[in-house]
């Protein structure tokens, strides 16, 4: 019983990092209707920005946090400067063919920076477990999964609350009529596409913090992302780190019975199984953007 | 009527003398299948002006090129003596221009009074003006009052036609560009959309009004313009007009089947 | 018709003549092309003539290479057989991707395919059939020496490619062809007009698995070491769906066109690179990605119709100089 506890507990903790993963790649699609296929290489990125600050400077993990943050919006305005600006009047598959190349030279950038070799962020005063009763939960998960919480939060009370996020929400709905009112909806997506750049970014300070990772990583943080999203939908991102947690807690059951080295296939068994629920929806959905 | 004694920082009653000036538009969605070819129109101040066609004669397109929403490929638009032309939606409402598109406008999973506060985006730096425009758009509506915290798709039809008038008028606009007010509204609201329109005149300001109901339309104009396949067929005021309005109006009816 | 059919016979013949006659270094820098000047058609019919960006080629070129190798290695079946299998576990692959996808329109299904990749590769990885990680190594053919071997491959690879040109050709001028190019255009529209949409994706889907399954086993063959991480990567997409749009998709000549073109363009630039020496310790490996990953977002933001869309719109200006298909700036749509 106690074993069952635990596992459900660490999957919590860890499903709620699934959802942070995910949820640049909702947003994006939910709000902007693009689908960006760089979400893994960036989310890889953050982890080595993360990486590299702290063995610089052994920065505290919020400072870590803020910085790659400022370093994704700064890398966002850079690419939608230089990019994106120009393609809105495009086809969202020329948006997603460039956007594919920035992947790609993202990646191989960061694996000819960083090396293709397996690394690991070691914050020393995270490395232990705090008891709990008969729970023993690491540090790093907690604050992984407490930087999920806290980022979904924050953005889900900027949406629901500020003018900005109204118009967000508003031009989501209807392009057009967000014109009509003055909303310069062009800008609305490029702001659109920095919060999922951040997004990415931050969760990749939480993969610094939980895995050794290497740039090839990139393709299984971009599976995760994109069960989570379908799982969760993309209408709403409290459902995303729902889809998250639910994700992490059958995973962790799962590896109760299953051996480690097919506990992947567990997760795809659940996107599967996952696109079979929801093609009818998503297909709906997809119809109405 | 016409001196206004609005403060000049009301960008929306600073120019109630604006009339809305159409000058040999051409214009259309694809290259070289334009819409519009040398449509000319003017809307006056005070006035209620109404543009009548066919379907696809392209009423709701010389809309859109006036509020900004199709480039034009030539000619000119002007507000008072400003030409608008390359103007973008939001410095047009900035001027006092306010567009009511054909169907459906209010966005569903927002609620009613972040549906209003989406009318007045233009003015998002300006909170005590907001919340009076808010204040004064709940005392003219009280229903949306009660209704601020449910999502507009909740909405019965009227309810939302009556949450897109309110929110039209929120910024206090002086140029009212209106598309095809009366489809898919309950009779009896029709009533009261023209009724209002019939105030917002007499209120000074700048009506243009796109209408497939042709009698009620006509019956509250000052000016009517016709237009056939983008091109500009007829234009007169009402009372020189609804002789020859029938002719004109009974050869579209045997072309499409008007509702 | 005929006449034209003949000619591509001819122009096979030709080249597979020529393979023969030259020194096999050269030929060998050509196995590439062809691979992917087949792929590229492969991708052309749903990529470029549908408008449904496929991201999933590697899946279907892995499926094949390892459909291939497995059959060869755990089953004892000679090439003939071992490519039949890659080509029918890819089609079978395509059959589910595509039922469980191609109702997504847009950035899902680009994504959907993508993904799949990386699924695929993981799934290799783990389980028994395909060694996991190990990999497989498939049978050699010791009597024939490398220069003859290398001339089979092309030979192989060309072969296929022309044929996937040929089989592109008439798609174009058919009604599946023009299906194609309405979805593409206005899918509601074309539902609307009758067309069964999803049977047309599905099927010119297939036509990718099929083609990208066949490259995939002769590639095994030729490599003759095949892991999950070489063969279901990204980076055999990326250079499929660049080659074609880079040409110019939604044209049986943009491949042609492309693959030489986008493959020289690299290799002159890893020269240029090459012989500035600005990089310490010589040309990092990953240099050629990035070098096909920038040219992708040039193609996307400059040449988003490849270089045949380019010569058609100036064949289009000459004609009827005001004539061009570029859409206003029709924001009020
Ligand atoms: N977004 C668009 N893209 C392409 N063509 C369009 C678009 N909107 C309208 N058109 C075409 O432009 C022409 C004029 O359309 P418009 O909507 O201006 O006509 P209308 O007079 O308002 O007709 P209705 O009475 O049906 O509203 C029509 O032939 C229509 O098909
Ligand atoms: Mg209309």
């Amino acid at each position: 019983m106690a074993v069952v506890l635990t596992t459900v507990v660490s999957g919590i903790l860890l499903g709620l990092m699934y959802g942070l993963t995910g949820m640049g790649l909702t947003f994006t699609m939910g709000f902007g209707k693009t689908m960006n296929v760089a979400q893994g290489t960036l989310i890889i990125l953050g982890a080595f920005f993360a990486l590299t600050f702290f063995n610089a400077w052994h920065l505290n993990v919020i400072v870590l946090v803020i910085l790659v943050m400022v370093l994704f919006g700064v890398l966002a305005g850079l690419l939608n400067l230089s990019l994106l600006r120009f393609l809105r009047d495009k086809s969202e598959i020329i948006t997603l063919l460039v956007l594919f190349g920035v992947a790609e030279v993202i990646e191989n950038v960061t694996s000819w920076i960083w090396t293709g070799n397996l690394q690991a962020m070691t914050i020393p005063t995270l490395q232990n477990s705090i008891q709990w009763g008969s729970l023993s939960l690491p540090k790093t998960d907690l604050v992984s999964a407490a930087i999920a919480v806290v980022a979904t939060g924050v953005l889900y009370l900027f949406l629901q609350y500020t003018y900005l996020g109204k118009a967000i929400r508003a031009s989501a709905q209807s392009d057009l009529y967000a014109r009509i009112l003055g909303v310069n909806t062009s800008q609305i997506r490029a702001i659109i596409f920095l919060i999922g750049l951040v997004l990415a970014g931050i969760a990749g300070v939480t993969v610094a913090l939980l895995f050794p990772f290497a740039p090839q990583d990139q393709d299984q943080w971009l599976v995760m992302a994109f069960i989570v999203v379908v799982v969760g939908g993309i209408d709403n991102i409290l459902s995303t780190l729902l889809a998250g947690l639910v994700i992490g807690v059958a995973q962790a059951l799962a590896g109760l019975v299953v051996p480690f080295q097919d506990q992947n296939l567990i997760l795809y068994a659940f996107l599967a199984i996952a696109l079979l629920f929801r093609n009818n929806q998503l297909a709906r959905r997809m119809r109405s953007l | 009527m016409i001196g206004s004694s609005a403060p000049i920082s009301d960008a929306a009653t600073n120019n109630t003398r604006s009339s809305l000036v159409m000058d040999k538009i051409t214009a259309g969605y694809h290259a070289d299948q334009w819409v519009l070819n040398g449509v000319s129109l003017r809307a006056e101040p005070e006035r209620v002006t109404v543009v009548l066609g066919p379907n696809g004669a392209g009423k709701s397109t010389v809309l859109k090129v006036l509020y900004g929403l199709v480039a034009p490929h030539a000619g000119s638009v002007r507000v008072g003596d400003q030409d608008i032309t390359r103007l973008p939606p939001e410095a047009r409402l900035a001027l006092g221009l306010a567009y009511l598109p054909q169907g459906h406008s209010v966005f569903p999973s927002l609620t009613v009074q972040e549906n209003l506060e989406m009318g007045l985006w233009i003015y998002r730096h300006d909170r005590a003006r907001r919340e009076e425009a808010l204040e004064r758009c709940f005392a003219e509506y009280p229903v949306l009052k009660d209704l601020r915290a449910k999502l507009a798709g909740s909405l019965s039809g009227g309810q939302q036609r009556l949450l897109e008038v309110a929110r039209l008028m929120l910024p206090n606009p002086t140029v009212l560009l209106i598309d095809e007010p009366s489809v898919g509204v309950a009779p009896n609201l029709v009533d009261i959309l023209y009724e209002h329109i019939v105030r917002w005149r007499n209120q000074g300001k700048t009506v243009l009004l796109v209408d497939q109901n042709v009698e009620a339309a006509v019956s509250i104009a000052d000016y009517v313009y016709t237009l056939e396949s983008g091109r500009n067929r007829l234009d007169g005021p009402r009372d020189e007009f609804e002789g020859r309005l029938r002719e004109v109006v009974g050869q579209w009816l045997r072309l499409d089947v008007l509702p | 018709m005929k006449s034209r059919m003949l000619m591509m016979v001819l122009v096979t013949a030709a080249v597979v003549l020529v393979s023969w006659l030259l020194n096999s270094g050269i030929v060998s820098l050509f196995v590439p092309i062809a691979m992917y000047l087949a792929m590229a058609q492969g991708w052309n019919l749903l990529g470029g003539y549908g408008g449904y960006l496929n991201l999933g080629m590697a899946s279907f070129f892995g499926l094949g290479a390892f459909g291939a190798a497995i059959a060869a290695v755990n089953w004892n079946q000679s090439l003939p057989v071992a490519l039949l299998v890659g080509a029918v576990v890819a089609i079978l692959g395509g059959l589910v991707m595509g039922l469980l996808s191609l109702r997504l329109r847009g950035a899902f299904f680009a994504i959907f395919t993508f993904v799949s990749v990386f699924v695929l590769e993981a799934i290799a990885n783990t389980v028994g059939i395909t060694h996991g990680a190990l990999g497989i190594t498939l049978p050699t053919f010791s009597s024939l020496s490398y220069n003859t071997l290398t001339k089979i491959w092309f030979d192989a690879f060309i072969v296929l490619g022309l044929l996937a040109t040929v089989v592109v050709w008439l798609v174009e001028r058919s009604r599946w062809g023009s299906s194609l190019v309405a979805i593409k255009e206005d899918e509601p529209a074309a539902e609307v007009l009758g067309i069964r949409t999803m049977r047309v994706k599905l099927l010119a889907f297939l036509f990718a698995a099929l083609v990208g399954g066949l490259a995939g086993g002769l590639y095994a063959y030729q490599q003759q070491f095949i892991y999950p991480s070489t063969i279901f990567t990204d980076t055999v997409t990326l250079q499929v769906v660049l080659m074609a749009v880079a040409g110019g998709g939604g044209s049986w000549l943009g491949p042609v066109i492309g693959t030489p073109l986008v493959m020289g363009i690299s290799a002159l630039m890893r020269l240029i690179v090459g012989s500035v020496v600005v990089f310490g310790n010589g040309i990092p490996a990953q240099l050629e990605l990035i070098i096909y990953g920038l040219m992708l977002v040039a193609v996307g933001m400059f040449l988003p119709n490849g270089l045949v869309g380019l010569v058609k719109r100036w064949r289009g200006r000459s004609a009827t100089p005001a004539a061009t298909s570029e859409r206003l700036e029709a924001r009020g749509a």
